[in-house]
């Protein structure tokens, strides 16, 4: 009887979602000289997902996404953008990549690496939490817009 | 050098890439990518004398009458990605899996020079991959996929995965979505094996073009296309046709055009839509093939995907089927005892390929992290006819059913 609780409890383990924390207040940021005042909700999906590669100015979109190892923000930013776990976008771009079709979004190991590549970046598009942006971003959509 | 040396070049070379690939990060710094793919898998099968492929590129298997192998699923890939500039990039792909002469010699899956003078357009030339497979672009990254395999019923009768060629796309917003459309004209590149002797029909010279317009948006995507391939080389079968051309026989030389791929045309127009919201997944698809040839019968293909996910696993229920038109065809040689082998021949040549099969498969993904998925899956085959399963001399007369057992690993890395 024991063993077949134990088996349940595995069971139940394996089908809580991972990883649940309290919700960050996540904002996507652009350069500061991009043109760009705001960008949708759509806008910045269709840009993560490889389907458009220019920002609505016209300039070459380059998205950046932090690494799993950097925290809750990366998984928080797909579940909130697009309802989906990081390994249902892991296959996603699995897909076009080895396909040859499109390169995912560049890999950052911290915050401080996304503040910095769009900084640096005119068409850089990143996130980040609210708390950690300054001025060499400028924040563009809110995770809880519509 | 040899083959055998090649081989182990090559497979060197994919060791040494996945090594560097599992210790590369990517930058927006650096120029280049490395990265990778690959499926451990078993299958094993029930009935006797139907072999279990995932497509008509693999030799027999073995996968049948209650014994299993590794061979049907497992593969490995490495791809090579190199910025040349804003505008220009390199994109290197080799893989090794079973293949049509039952070896794992490595190949160029596609090797090809991207241009992208527009961040909306883009140009290629090279080896690229034939993107004839809604829903799944490639049928080789199993992590890519929510079941173990894409449903061979309605993937694995294409005989090519690549070809030598251009291509073009071009992607534009559509309202909050974007709508792409590709097109591609090359010379094919893929072989299928032909006999258990290890003859293959070889692709390679025959131009190929098509296109699709693809809706890619939240939750929904959809795709229609078209291809179309004039075929080169004739089925490895000289002989049997040198006969029926050249041996005087009346009705002969008429049977051979009748069941020739030479200078043929063949037609593939799929169409599917895919739904993904939440926890929900779905796909839809279905294809119609085209034939100028009685050797390479038409059949309309379909299937059905659903998956639910729940925390770290997925299950997942598919359908799948293909179909031939009835027919009945008649080899028109006259009933002469002495032509009996050739009748015989012909009547093989006009059952091989045709389709006449359902799947029903339930199984689960489990994703480790996000970069490992195991899957395993349990299916039940029937059906009389199967371009992709292979009929040994066991196989029953008729109709026939098997169940299929499966369980992979994929990762990328």
């Amino acid at each position: 009887m024991a063993v077949i609780r134990l088996a349940a409890l595995c069971f139940l383990c394996l089908l809580w979602p991972a990883g649940r924390a309290w919700a960050l207040d996540l904002v996507v940021v652009v350069n500061p000289s991009c043109a760009v005042a705001r960008l949708t909700r759509d806008d910045v999906i269709n840009l993560y997902m490889g389907r458009l590669r220019k920002l609505p100015d016209g300039t070459a979109a380059r998205p950046i996404d932090l690494s799993t190892s950097s925290g809750q923000e990366k998984q928080q930013f797909y579940q909130r953008l697009l309802s989906r776990d990081l390994s249902e976008v892991r296959a996603y771009w699995a897909r076009l990549t080895f396909s040859g079709q499109a390169s995912p979004p560049v890999q950052a190991a911290t915050t401080e690496e996304v503040l910095s590549l769009v900084h640096r970046n005119p068409g850089a598009i990143g996130y980040v939490e609210r708390s950690r942006s300054d001025a060499r971003v400028r924040i563009v959509f809110e995770l809880g817009d519509k | 050098m040899s083959a055998i040396l090649k081989t182990r070049v090559v497979l060197a070379a994919l060791c040494l890439a996945i090594g560097v690939a599992v210790r590369a990060d990517d930058s927006l710094d650096r120029p280049w990518r490395l990265a990778g793919f690959g499926t451990l898998g078993g299958t094993w099968a029930s009935a006797d004398g139907i072999e279990y492929r995932r497509d008509v590129t693999q030799a027999p298997t073995g996968v049948a009458g209650g014994a299993g192998a590794a061979n049907v699923d497992t593969r490995i890939g490495v791809q090579f990605n190199y910025q040349l500039g804003a505008d220009w990039e390199a994109v290197v792909q080799a893989l090794s899996r079973y293949r049509y002469d039952g070896s794992w010699r490595p190949e160029l899956s596609w090797g090809f020079l991207s241009y992208s003078p527009d961040a909306a357009l883009t140009l290629r030339g090279g080896r690229l991959g034939l993107d004839v497979y809604p829903l799944a672009d490639s049928t080789n990254i199993g992590y890519s996929y929510l079941p173990v395999r894409p449903a061979p019923d309605y993937y694995g009768g294409i005989p090519m995965q690549s070809l030598n060629g251009l291509d073009v796309s071009y992607i534009r917003p559509l309202v909050a979505d974007a709508l792409k459309f590709k097109a591609y004209a090359g010379l094919a590149v893929g072989k299928a094996t032909a006999d258990a002797k290890g003859a293959a029909f070889d692709l390679a010279d025959s131009p190929i073009v098509g296109a699709y317009l693809e809706y890619q948006g939240e939750p929904w995507t959809a795709r229609l296309g078209y291809t179309q391939i004039r075929v080169a080389h004739d089925l490895p079968f000289h002989d049997f046709y040198d006969a029926l051309r050249n041996g005087g026989i009346p009705g002969g030389p008429e049977l051979a055009e009748r069941l020739s791929v030479e200078g043929k045309h063949f037609g593939y127009l799929s169409v599917s839509l895919g739904y993904q919201q939440g926890a929900l997944q779905a796909q839809l698809a279905g294809s119609h093939f085209r034939s100028d040839s009685e050797v390479l019968p038409p059949y309309y293909a379909g299937f059905a995907l659903l998956g639910y996910r729940l925390g770290a696993l997925t299950p997942y229920l598919l359908l799948s089927g293909a179909r031939s038109p009835d027919s009945h065809p008649v080899s028109g040689l006259p009933p002469w005892p002495m032509l009996a082998p050739l009748e015989n021949t012909a009547g093989k040549m006009f059952e091989a390929n045709l389709n006449n099969l359902q799947t029903v498969a339930l199984g689960t993904r489990w994703d480790l992290s996000s970069y490992i998925a195991i899957k395993l899956q349990a299916e039940r085959i029937h059906g009389a006819h199967s371009i992709v399963l292979w009929s040994n001399d066991a196989a029953p007369v008729g109709a026939f059913k098997t169940t299929v057992l499966s369980a992979v690993l994929d990762f990328v890395f």
